[in-house]
């Protein structure tokens, strides 16, 4: 799933993530760098946990639960 | 173009004065800026380095023909040929006499009365309705009687206590409300409008319209810091497509002449227009720095000239005031304070 205003965060290698709409200004860690970064390439949410459970060599159900976790949080802000 | 501008307190209330000047004398559009002050306490006055020429001005509670003479003889020092009021208490006299100055040869550009008053605050609810915008929830009342029946209804406080054009205070309780009601009426007068509080995100834009209902460019931005009284410290532009087209539906429908602030809040959900305000907001240099100089652009429909439309700048460029300190000569403040 492609969210639009996904697309169009900033973000750079510290974890500062901007939203260009609202102002809002977000610090990511390492991990949500790496969900967001999959997500902005066009890869699914699935997708992107596998990329993040293959980088940290962790469970997929758990990289799953970290994505689903970042995601609700995006929701929650009102960024998607 | 010799240029009057009010607005010169740049203090921790700031008015839009000072960066209109600055937005003025780095387009070089003002080939002399005259400051118009209140107080002789006021920053701009000794910003020599920005502002020719200061002249202590009739506090608008004197009347238009105190007003008039005043400017009257500035234009005659000066040969000032265009004056941007930037203040709101004095607002209400430009507009009325807007006329009367041109007939003084001093160029301006103002909403009519008419557009002055469809954005005052009892009259923002018809007028968000006929541009489609949310406006929070809304009670006008009268007299405290009318407060009275109003906290009979239990609604959640607080509720912003707002004056009809100006000051607006929180309540937490019956006994504060009415407390604010005899406090903001006795400035302002009534009605009183009782508002329930919006949650979300403050942002705002800055923009000119042409009174055609034409936009001139807006910037609109998110305060990211404010003082202890709301006003910005630090801000980021934005890109927030609905309120864009919320400005340009504000400017179609009303013919908006001149400098205008929308004081909005988003929401998960929508926007909300809470002000609308008829001037530069104190952070319009924040525009001009991003490339889009609407005083520069003000001056140029003042004077009939084609005027750029674009709004097209950064996106997340951030804004900082600074405090600064002027050292001068006391007899400075004296030669201000004893005028008038």
């Amino acid at each position: 799933m492609t969210h639009s205003r996904l697309m169009q965060l900033a973000t750079n290698d510290e974890g500062f993530c901007f939203d260009p709409r609202t102002g809002e200004t977000y610090q990511l860690n390492d991990t949500a760098r790496l969900v967001l970064t999959e997500l902005k390439k066009g890869q699914s949410e699935d997708a992107a946990a596998r990329t993040l459970a293959a980088t940290y060599e962790i469970p997929l159900y758990e990289a799953e639960t970290d994505t689903q976790e970042f995601m609700q949080m995006l929701r929650i802000n009102g960024v998607i | 173009m010799h240029v009057a501008i009010s607005g010169m307190n740049a203090t921790d209330n700031p008015g839009p004065g000072v960066p209109v000047a600055r937005s003025l004398r780095e387009s070089g559009a003002a080939s002399l800026i005259v400051g118009l002050t209140y107080d002789a306490h006021d920053p701009g006055n000794y910003m020599d380095f920005m502002i020719d020429h200061v002249h202590r001005m009739p506090y608008p509670t004197k009347g238009w023909n105190a007003l008039s003479e005043a400017l009257a003889h500035v234009k005659k020092i000066h040969e000032i040929e265009a004056v941007i009021p930037c203040l709101d208490v004095e607002l209400p006299l430009y507009i009325k006499h807007q006329n009367q100055l041109s007939e003084l040869g001093i160029k301006t550009f103002l909403p009519t009365e008419d557009q002055f008053s469809l954005r005052s605050k009892e009259k923002l609810i018809k007028l968000c309705a006929d541009i489609a915008i949310k406006y929070p929830e809304t009670t006008l009342v009268n007299s405290i009687d009318e407060l009275q029946e109003f906290a009979a209804q239990d609604p959640d406080w607080p509720i912003f206590v707002k004056g009809r054009y100006y000051k607006a205070s929180a309540a937490y309780n019956l006994q504060d409300a009415v407390h604010k009601f005899i406090e903001i009426s006795a400035d302002w007068g009534l009605p009183i409008l009782l508002q329930k509080p919006v949650s979300g995100i403050e942002i705002n834009l800055v923009g000119l319209g042409d009174g055609e209902g034409g936009l001139c460019g807006s910037v609109a931005i998110k305060k990211l810091m404010t003082t202890s009284i709301g006003k910005i410290w630090t801000g980021v532009t934005i890109d927030h497509p609905a309120l864009n087209e919320l400005a340009e539906r504000f400017v179609s429908h009303t013919k908006w002449r001149g400098p205008f602030e929308l004081e909005c809040i988003q929401n998960s959900e929508d926007i909300f227009l809470i002000e609308i305000n008829p001037r530069f907001p104190a952070w319009v240099y924040f525009a001009t720095g991003v490339g889009i100089n609407l005083p520069e652009r003000l001056l140029r429909l003042m004077q009939g000239r084609d005027v750029g439309r674009t709004s097209e700048y950064p996106v997340g460029k951030y804004f900082v005031r600074y405090t600064y300190e002027i050292v001068t000569d006391i007899s400075k403040f004296f030669k201000l304070a004893s005028s008038v």
